[in-house]
């Protein structure tokens, strides 16, 4: 019974992950595998000698960590807000959680498809800012200065309404008696939110920091791959965007993966260290 | 929550409301904004006068749209895609959750199998070396390439997986002395009784093949099997409604029809069906939240 499925990770997981020794070769697709010349590390040479190595990992680990950092909190704060709404008005409670998760269902592609039209540097977002007194709101879209942060921003709208999903649940489990203590004992609202659920679901909260940490060379790939131009290269091209640009487009195979294989084996021990660290403080397993 | 009625508590409950009010819009305000330009007429439209609400409606942007013969042809491979690569992927995940569920004296690779599931979720080869792999399979270019790469998720097993470990044993060991094979008692005992599950990780995989546009732009070397998404990202980069002008007054269609406009339209199309879904992904998709924390 688990052959259909031993199979198939066989061939397109382990098979690629071997595939890493492209890196070591010149690989060439006519000579085919056995083939192409080995390079030792040649490739790997080439990649330090360049400055585009830096940039790249700055530029991917600029936008992931703000992704981590304003998503956690963002979403953090909006999850505190809606466990503040009066069981009476779930309605309400409602209405906002579906109008704030729906983005997260949605492609990048849609959702850069309406980024396009409502951040263009007359569209509406830009018409707004000017009518506030902003004379020169920024081009989001093709300005490499202000790139990162739309990035960041974009990623964060669609995914912070289904995120505070994980928060809330948590906050169903702290108990009520704290509150009411908490309130005898004259804490005003603010002062519970600080000091009783927070407190109450800081686990949880910690535990998705940590699992983060595996996240951090994961700037988003078809989002970025679908919204960035070369005018905003040099902020908004990570990682994997390159790869895919200089390996598959322009046909550099060795090269391509010896950029992606520098990702995996980061990526990897950040993986281990996250799993290591969210199981030995708060017995989290994968399975 | 704890009535309170001070003066302070009620300010907190107004600015709580009023920022949660804002949060609402800040999701809404761009659909609004895209709706209200696809029902505008091409003039408002490029002198940025739209806002919310459409100036000189018209409907001509999705007539426009829905005469594309492409869009059509795009929601059926997507459609096609979705469907037979969320069969085959829990199809072949629950036949490999099965085994995986038993203890490791009953199948004994369970524990290679479970070192290997957690070494290729970890660990990736990146994209070329992916590529490359399916290319020598020969499945570059074929419908094929689009579902079977996808088939298996070891995530998705693990969560089955854990389903089945709570199901009480005494029920599999009964089929099997009765004389049941493993296959009876997974698909009649197992799969019966998880059905809320397989619901769940089959929304889980249809929304992926759904919404993943960049597989099929890498997969397929010919246009015409692009599924929806994947044609979107081609056409909101090139979209030309002159190319769309079929017979009458250009300059009338010109008029009535603008790149933006026609772009907002087949935007909120392709939306539509998530939209109409989106009741029952909201349910399953926090029942899956709920599975995935449970230990198995």
């Amino acid at each position: 019974m688990v052959l259909p499925g031993l199979l198939l990770i066989v061939t397109f997981s382990l098979t690629p992950t071997f595939g890493l020794v492209i890196a070591f070769m010149d690989f060439n697709p006519l000579k085919g595998f056995f083939g192409s010349r080995w390079v030792g590390l040649g490739n790997f040479d080439l990649l330090f000698a360049l400055p585009d190595l830096g940039e790249l990992m700055r530029n991917t680990v600029t936008i992931a960590a703000g992704k981590i950092a304003l998503g956690q909190i963002l979403t953090l704060i909006f999850a505190l807000l809606l466990n503040e709404v009066y069981e009476q008005h779930t309605w309400f409670k409602r209405i906002v959680q579906t109008l704030t998760s729906f983005p997260h269902f949605l492609s990048w592609v849609v959702i850069g498809g309406i980024m396009m039209d409502v951040l263009a540097s007359n569209g509406i977002l830009n018409q707004g800012l000017r009518g506030l007194g902003l004379d020169q709101p920024p081009a989001w879209l093709g300005d490499p200065r202000v790139f990162p942060l739309t990035m960041i921003l974009s990623d964060v709208w669609k995914n912070f309404g289904w995120g505070a999903i994980i928060f809330l649940a948590a906050m169903t489990n702290v108990s009520p008696e704290n509150h009411e203590a908490a309130a005898i004992d004259g804490a005003g609202r603010f002062q519970r939110m600080w000091h009783v659920t927070i407190p109450g679901i800081a686990p949880i909260v910690v535990l998705q920091w940590v699992l983060s940490i595996g996240n951090i060379l994961n700037a988003g790939f078809d989002q970025i791959l679908f919204l960035y131009n070369p005018a905003v290269y040099a902020t908004g091209d990570v990682l994997d965007t390159y790869v895919y640009r200089v390996g598959i487009q322009s046909a550099q195979w060795s090269f391509g993966v010896a950029v992606g294989a520098i990702k995996s084996v980061i990526s990897f021990a950040l993986v281990l260290i996250s799993w290591y660290l969210a199981n030995r403080y708060s017995g989290w397993r994968p399975f | 929550m704890v009535k309170d009625k001070s003066i302070g508590s009620r300010l907190f409950d107004a600015l709580n409301y009023a920022l949660l009010i804002g949060a609402g819009a800040l999701c809404l305000a761009p659909f609004l904004h895209l709706t209200a330009v696809a029902f505008s007429k091409a003039g408002p439209v490029a002198g940025n006068l739209v806002q919310f609400i459409p100036i000189d409606p018209t409907l001509q942007n999705f007539v426009i749209a829905f005469e594309n013969p492409r869009i059509w042809s795009a929601f059926f491979w997507a459609v096609a895609r979705a469907v037979a690569g969320t069969a085959l992927s829990v199809g072949v995940c629950v036949l490999t959750a099965y085994p995986m569920s038993q203890s490791a004296d009953a199948f004994p690779p369970r524990t290679a199998l479970v070192v290997l599931f957690l070494f290729c979720m970890l660990f990736s080869g990146g994209l070329i070396p992916f590529f490359l792999v399916v290319r020598a399979l020969g499945l570059y270019n074929t419908f094929g390439s689009l579902i079977v790469p996808f088939a298996f998720s070891p995530w998705i097993t693990i969560l089955i997986m854990n389903f089945f470990r709570n199901l009480p044993r005494e029920l599999e060991e009964a089929a099997l002395i009765d004389g049941a094979t493993h296959m009876d008692v997974l698909f009649r005992i197992f799969v019966p009784l998880s059905l809320p599950v397989l619901a769940t990780v089959s929304l889980f995989q249809a929304v992926f093949f759904w919404n993943d546009w960049f597989f099929p732009s890498l997969l397929l070397k010919s246009n015409d099997m692009y599924p929806l998404q994947t044609y979107l990202q081609v056409f909101l980069n090139q979209v030309n409604v002159t190319q769309m002008f079929a017979s009458g007054n250009l300059e009338e269609f010109l008029a009535l029809v603008s790149n933006r406009g026609l772009r907002a339209a087949t935007l909120l199309i392709s939306i539509v069906p998530i939209l109409l879904v989106y009741p029952l992904l909201q349910r399953y998709f926090v029942k899956g939240l709920v599975l995935g924390a449970v230990k198995g």
